[in-house]
């Protein structure tokens, strides 16, 4: 009796084998549909586990293809480019490769696609990633590009979805690609990114990444879902070269004002006095989640919840900060700048203020492209963001970084730091990065320096 | 919906526990829902930060500081905030109206020779070029920002309702960390079954049905939960709640992920009918209403019954048909089941249940995806399965109703 796979809701379900036989790579017998069943990312495995055992196999899981044609532009590769290739090829077209921001991600992805030429699935954090990873593509392959995400649904050989989009959708797509393309591929171990890998068939994956380490350590988990980092180069390996901008960091510290600085020191004595009172040391891998637990408990708890955020309010926004960043602005008046803060609310008084254009989570994706034109195009010479434009986003003509505010990421400060070098002719790349004196800014600060490409 | 966090559900040993929702329970969340209601209504016309600011102040106000007060106060927030409607913003206008001021601020700061930056001068100038003050120009500037946007209706449901159906709302709360649910339901009507039955295919979640001693006994989870054991079908076994809380009895047993540990505790509820629970009426499937338009359209002497019988089968098994044709010369019916989904299984299962003696005619409609072949009823004098593709096909039914009906 011949073996038959098939796809079903993110798993390949196995039949034709009896339930006493001997376990395939990944599966499960499931005594409901009465057949083995194995996660969809086992497939490769279970097509070689079945060929060993010179089993026939009705294979109706695999539902990609190859494609009909390969790239029709090709771009002479960076050395390091051309290494990072054969490196993944190596693996078996398997692997993470880490490039810095601005290094030419994409264009390795290109040419893993390219090199197999499977129907091809890149999956992309925001939809500012997928619209570039979109007019890439469709310039590169010269084919009908498919997005998935922000509300559009258009399924295509060569096809991008945010992460999000992935997740809902890959029980039903989940055998449509042979190759999957995990862009800033560090999101893809929490659980539910995760799921959207496992729930694949798709033989060949590539991760891209320029800072593979998660805090919770579970960047081990890229050998399971997109296989292990194959090849790697830093900022300082490539900086100052033909390929990124040499650049500079400035860190500038601004003092309190007398009145903010009662009102901090005040709001900060309410905070560490509820956490000496309770015991939460915050220097614990579970002091945060103590404190926010405890917190949520008492009035006392609210309080101590409200002056935490007041002084670190008063540290993000100082006034002494926003005048500098002024400074700033006039100072780079024939420069492309990007002002980066960590909460919407600091970004919104700097647009007002300054009058520039503001991109957060809610600026539509139109708005979005037509900012990024205009300070491409010099219309603009600053744009203020919170988050959404740490990561990937392509803005070439920007040398001027200014973080008025951050969390303590290394990861966060070193994509901020990528977004200015992206090589032109005579670029110099500067990023500022505004630290109000004498609060937990500074020791913020010194940890999300801790990188080879701010020593 | 309520989220997991706005539910002061217990744990007691290895089991989860909601509050017990008693009258007096009742009688507060009324009363929240009313106080809430009635601050949204006399906002109507403010912006939603303004809205969100006198929900909040109320909020403060009402605690009275007994235990979950704070959070039953967020729940019954978020449930009033749900039924909120706000206007669309004028999009357009704010983004042209950036366009303009920051490009000319932007062509200002570059000006020769260089100057400190003048805000004001900028926001003049472009109020002069549109014909109006700056004032006005600050203000329409961020106009489409959620926060602005100005509230248009309340329309909450009635306070005691809301209440009586807040326990299925805590308990859909849980259930969206569920990773398993085993529920037992009766009911007298099959119409309320078979809603229940198109509810979990439309979610695309694998019930396995089996008789119990009183209604019948619902395992449900998906095909991932054999190697996640997570949340995946979560939301889907939240949504499928109202459903179940519809039959006439009903209880459920569901294996959650509670905490920040994310413990697997056990979750039991059990009710009648529910008041302000009712189940949305499940629409059939699409190829099914389909199926429907063009049966009717090519005309026959066959009426279709939409609400048939439960066909239960003691000791087998049964099964819930979708539709029962009905023939007008002699009356003789036979009953019809879509099985279009993606368990195989389950066409095996009505198999079994034919052979094993199931008195009435029937004709399973399968997927030609699921991989069955007709000749697995052939020789059944009162069964017939019809494998189709894309489309049923009415003139093929029809053929078949004739052939099982004689």
């Amino acid at each position: 009796m011949d073996v038959t796979l098939t796809f079903r809701g993110g798993t390949v379900e196995v039949t034709g084998l009896p339930a006493s036989g001997a376990a395939l790579p990944g599966c499960l017998w499931d005594a409901r549909t009465a057949c083995w069943r194995a996660p969809a990312s086992a497939y490769a495995d279970l097509r070689r586990a079945l060929a060993r055992q010179a089993q026939t196999v009705d294979d109706r899981a695999r539902g990609y293809a190859e494609l009909p044609g390969g790239a029709l532009v090709r771009r002479t590769p960076r050395p390091y480019q051309e290494e990072a290739l054969c490196a993944w090829q190596a693996a078996k077209g398997r692997g993470v490769v880490v490039l810095p921001t601005g290094a030419g991600k994409t264009q390795v992805a290109c040419m893993a696609i390219d090199d197999r030429r499977r129907s091809t699935l890149v999956l992309a954090p925001t939809l500012d990633l997928v619209r570039q990873w979109y007019d890439v593509l469709r310039a590169t392959f010269g084919v009908p590009v498919g997005i998935i995400g922000g509300g559009d649904y258009g399924v295509e050989a060569l096809t991008v979805s945010t992460y999000d989009s992935a997740y809902l959708h890959m029980e039903h797509l989940g055998n449509r690609f042979g190759l999957l393309v995990f862009d800033e591929c560090h999101h893809l171990p929490g659980p539910a990114y995760a799921l959207a890998a496992r729930a694949a068939v798709a033989p060949f994956r590539l991760g891209l990444t320029a800072t593979p380490e998660r805090a919770d350590g579970r960047h081990a988990d890229f050998d399971e879902l997109c296989g292990p980092i194959v090849y790697r180069k830093d900022i300082v390996d490539l900086s100052g070269g033909d390929y990124l901008a040499p650049y500079e960091t400035v860190r500038l510290s601004v003092e309190l004002g007398e009145a903010d600085r009662l009102a901090h020191d005040e709001a900060r004595g309410v905070y560490r006095d509820f956490l000496a009172r309770n015991g939460i040391r915050m220097s614990s891998p579970s002091g945060w989640s103590d404190f926010i637990i405890r917190s949520a408990r008492s009035e006392d708890g609210r309080r101590a919840m409200a002056a935490y955020r007041r002084q670190r309010e008063i540290a993000f926004a100082a006034p002494a900060k926003l005048d500098y960043v002024g400074l700033l602005l006039d100072r780079h008046r024939d420069d492309r700048v990007l002002l980066f803060t960590q909460d919407n609310a600091t970004a919104t008084e700097l647009s007002r203020r300054f009058l520039i254009p503001i991109i957060t989570h809610e600026t539509r994706v139109r708005e979005r492209s037509e900012i990024l034109a205009g300070l491409a195009d010099g219309g603009y010479g600053a744009i203020v963001t919170s988050k959404v434009l740490n990561e990937g986003v392509d803005i070439p003509a920007a040398n001027v970084a200014v973080v008025v505010s951050g969390s303590a990421s290394v990861r966060e400060h070193v994509q901020r730091l990528g977004r200015i070098l992206r090589a032109q002719a005579g670029k110099h790349a500067l990023l500022y990065e505004l630290v109000t004196a004498k609060t937990t800014e500074t020791f913020t600060s010194a940890r999300r320096r801790d990188h080879s490409a701010y020593r | 919906m309520l989220t997991a966090d706005l539910v002061a559900a217990r744990r007691r040993g290895t089991e989860l526990r909601l509050p017990p929702t008693d009258a007096g329970r009742r009688a507060r969340i009324a009363t929240l829902a009313a106080e809430l209601g009635a601050v949204a209504r006399a906002h109507l016309g403010q912006t939603r930060d303004a809205v969100e600011e006198a929900l909040r102040e109320a909020g403060l106000a009402a605690e009275t500081g007994a235990a979950g007060e704070r959070r039953l106060h967020e729940a019954v927030g978020k449930l009033v905030r749900d039924e909120l409607r706000f206007e669309e913003p004028a999009r357009e206008d704010a983004i042209a109206l950036r366009r303009e001021t920051f490009r000319w601020a932007a062509a200002a700061r570059r000006a020769a020779p260089p100057a400190p930056f003048d805000r004001a001068a900028v926001l003049d100038s472009v109020a002069r070029a549109r014909g109006t003050t700056a004032a006005a120009l600050e203000a329409g500037l961020y106009a489409d920002r959620p926060g602005a946007q100005r509230l248009l209706a309340v329309e909450t449901t009635a306070p005691m309702l809301l209440a009586a159906g807040f326990e299925i709302r805590e308990a859909q709360a849980v259930l969206l960390r569920a990773t398993r649910i085993e529920a037992t339901v009766r009911a007298a009507d099959a119409a309320i079954y078979r809603r229940l039955f198109r509810t979990l295919k439309f979610l695309r979640l694998l019930p396995v049905i089996t008789a119990a001693r009183s209604g019948i006994r619902i395992e449900i989870d998906g095909p991932l939960s054999l190697f996640q054991g997570g949340g995946r079908y979560g939301l889907q076994l939240a949504l499928a709640l109202p459903a179940i809380a519809a039959c006439d009895a009903w209880s459920i047993e569901a294996d959650v992920r509670w905490g920040a540990e994310r413990r697997t505790l056990r979750f039991r509820l059990a009710g009648e009918a529910a008041a302000g629970a009712a189940a949305t009426d499940a629409a059939p499937p699409d190829e099914l209403a389909a199926f429907i338009a063009a049966f009717e359209r090519q005309g026959s002497e066959w009426r279709i019954d939409r609400e048939p019988a439960v066909l239960d089968l003691p000791g087998a098994g049964l099964c819930v048909p979708d539709l029962a044709f009905v023939r007008a010369r002699d009356g003789a019916c036979v009953y019809f089941e879509l099985l279009g989904f993606w368990s195989r299984e389950a066409v095996f299962r009505r198999i079994d249940l034919v052979r094993a003696g199931l008195p009435q005619r029937i004709l399973f409609a399968v997927s030609k995806s699921l991989r069955v072949g007709e000749a697995l009823l052939d020789g059944a004098p009162t069964a017939a399965l019809y494998v189709f593709g894309r489309v049923i096909a009415a003139k093929e039914i029809l053929a078949r109703l004739e052939a099982l009906a004689g």
